[in-house]
């Protein structure tokens, strides 16, 4: 063998590291070899020198160190460990401040809505709310109130769709408590620059202007960077009126599909998700049947839409993030009665901003000429179509239902034109 | 087995003695929240600890950060700490990980190569802050030429001479072959040989 193996083995065998036959070999040759024992003789010098050396000096340093360390345990446990005798004064101001904390996050939620990226997920807002309110016949003046108290800066018809699927989402304990934020908001209404809540009469009126409202939203977009793009989108949304039934009939539909798999839930844990998405297929089923005629594609399917929807996509994926992480700065900051109702309109919000995603998912499917785009876009309604989440997979479910029909329709067409 | 014992290795040592050390009474009276105790704890193994963490991460204010960090969350999860084992392997453990937690973050930043260039060079090794803690020419030299080491050959030295683990230990919290302990150690001490040869 080479002298370098036995070389490469010296700090092994000097750390007693060496086993079986590789001692005996090592052991054999550095008994006679000269150049071998001078290494392991300088191994063991400095093995010496940083056994004498390696220790740090005494110094002041290490009681001032130790001093730093232990005022910092002081103030950790001081933070943490609160003296009984001032614990209720203290979580009252506690609670005081959360509820400030949360006046103020909700009131910068409000502001956000006005982001012109929104304006375009908002400008359909009414068309399917306005419907819904009146088909699901909820009396809801006082939420009606505290959305536009909230939402500062917002039309009156971009304020009423996300109440009507609030109302359909937040149960009855929100609800509640959501009126106390309501009652705290109408008593500090003068510090903000909060609009006039829009009271039911008004409402009335803003449903006959409709017309007259979304030319106001036309000249709005005009002035925007985007502006031919979205007036235009503005101009084909108010023209659709058989959206405004679908979005009722969603908004519906939610509510009883839900119960379905709260139901099903309690039949049986093990078969979940078989359940909830039996259930709701044939809710989706019975959907179909009441109103076939809002299921039809829009006609004007060009590439200009196309890249609308896709836009459309990017803007509802955004603001769900943003919503999500708004949701968290919530659960973290307050776990107060507030927190809950700021809970609340979080998940109102995120209902309404899926289901405008899945709508654009749907016409993405339809409209595409790229196939790979249309397998992510029914992909992706598939995957929340088998969601436990009921709203969710009830409305992704409902657009998949469309898809499929409305690619049949599509076959048919072909075949009939190619006979 | 006496306290002393758990200073000779990195791994968990168990006291198997009946009678009680004092550094278990210190630590219980620290569980039942006594900070003076903890104080004392800390007294006793805090330049032990630097040394170690030093080691590891080569600089002063970060090791001082690391000791800091790893006291504070000693004390935190103390009720955690089962008396019949050693202290200062369980700070240890702590320590490193944090350590080798922000090694292994620079290493992603610095290539491989860089680390090469920069190399072994004891004469461009500063030791800054850590020189008011040597108060000895040789113990400067030394470190010197241990903090000049190349990161991978550093703290493979550093867990063997100051914490005496075994190469299988090593190998095992490193995460590499035995062999490849043994190869850089032996790359180590040969680099460190030629640094402080004619201290020897």
């Amino acid at each position: 063998m080479e002298h370098q193996f036995y070389i490469d083995r010296l700090s092994a065998y000097f750390d007693n590291e060496l086993k079986n036959e590789e001692l005996v070999i090592v052991k054999e040759h550095v008994e006679g070899c000269e150049e071998c024992q001078k290494r392991l003789h300088e191994l063991e010098k400095l093995e010496d020198l940083i056994s004498e050396n390696s220790e740090l000096s005494e110094s002041d340093y290490w009681e001032q160190s130790a001093q730093k360390i232990e005022s910092a345990l002081s103030s950790q446990t001081e933070a943490t460990i609160i003296p009984v005798g001032k614990s209720s004064k203290s979580s009252l101001w506690w609670k005081l401040i959360g509820v400030a904390a949360s006046l103020v996050l909700v009131a910068l939620f409000a502001f956000e809505q006005k982001d012109s990226n929104d304006e375009l997920l908002r400008q359909e807002a009414p068309k399917i709310s306005i419907k819904h309110v009146g088909g699901a016949k909820v009396p809801i003046i006082k939420d009606t109130i505290i959305d536009d108290k909230v939402s500062v800066g917002r039309s009156a018809e971009q304020s009423e769709e996300p109440l009507a699927v609030s109302n359909e989402v937040v149960d009855n304990a929100e609800q509640n408590t959501s009126e106390q934020i309501v009652e705290n908001l109408q008593t500090k209404p003068k510090k903000a620059p909060v609009p006039q809540p829009i009271k039911k009469s008004d409402k009335v009126l803003l449903e006959k202007n409709k017309v007259e409202t979304k030319k106001t939203l036309t000249i709005k977009e005009q002035q925007s960077s985007n502006k031919e793009k979205r007036s235009k989108t503005v101009e084909i949304f108010s023209d659709k009126e058989p959206n405004l039934k679908y979005g009722a009939d969603i908004g519906k539909t939610i509510k009883s599909r839900r119960a379905a798999f709260k139901a099903g839930l309690e039949k049986s844990k093990t078969k979940k998700k078989y359940k909830a998405s039996s259930s709701l297929s044939a809710l989706s089923q019975k959907s179909e049947k009441t109103n076939p005629q809002e299921l039809k594609v829009p006609e004007y399917a060009d590439k200009t839409e196309i890249n609308y929807w896709r836009r459309k996509v990017s803007l509802c994926t955004e603001q769900l993030q943003s919503r999500k992480n708004k949701k968290i700065l919530y659960l973290k900051k307050a776990a107060t009665d507030s927190a809950k109702v700021n809970k609340g309109n979080m998940i109102f919000d995120k209902d309404f901003l899926s289901l405008q995603l899945f709508e654009a998912y749907y016409k993405i499917a339809v409209m595409t000429t790229d196939t790979t785009e249309e397998k992510q876009a029914v992909q992706f309604l598939k995957e929340n179509a088998d969601s436990l989440n009921s709203s969710k997979s009830a409305q992704a479910l409902h657009f998949l239902e469309k898809y499929k029909s409305e690619k049949n329709r599509q076959k048919s067409s072909k075949s009939k034109t190619e006979e | 087995m006496n306290k002393n014992s758990s200073e000779d290795s990195g791994c968990l040592h168990v006291y198997t003695t009946g009678s009680k050390s004092e550094e278990q009474k210190l630590i219980e009276s620290a569980q039942n929240g006594d900070k003076t105790a903890f104080g004392k704890l800390i007294r006793i193994h805090q330049k032990r600890l630097f040394r170690f963490v030093y080691g590891l991460v080569n600089s002063f204010d970060t090791t001082e950060d690391i000791v800091q960090e790893t006291f504070v969350k000693a004390f935190q999860k103390i009720q955690t700490f089962k008396t019949e084992y050693a202290f200062y392997p369980w700070i240890a453990t702590i320590a490193r990980n944090s350590a080798y937690n922000l090694i292994q973050r620079e290493q992603k930043q610095e290539s491989l190569e860089k680390m090469q260039e920069v190399g072994f060079d004891p004469q461009s090794s500063d030791l800054g802050a850590l020189d008011k803690l040597l108060n000895d020419e040789n113990r400067k030299r030394l470190y010197k030429a241990i903090s000049a080491l190349p990161v991978k050959y550093r703290i493979v030295f550093t867990l063997r001479h100051f914490e005496k683990m075994d190469y299988a230990e090593i190998a095992s919290y490193l995460k590499i072959p035995p062999g490849t302990v043994d190869s850089r150690l032996y790359r180590a001490r040969q680099m460190l040989l030629d640094a402080v040869k004619d201290l020897l």
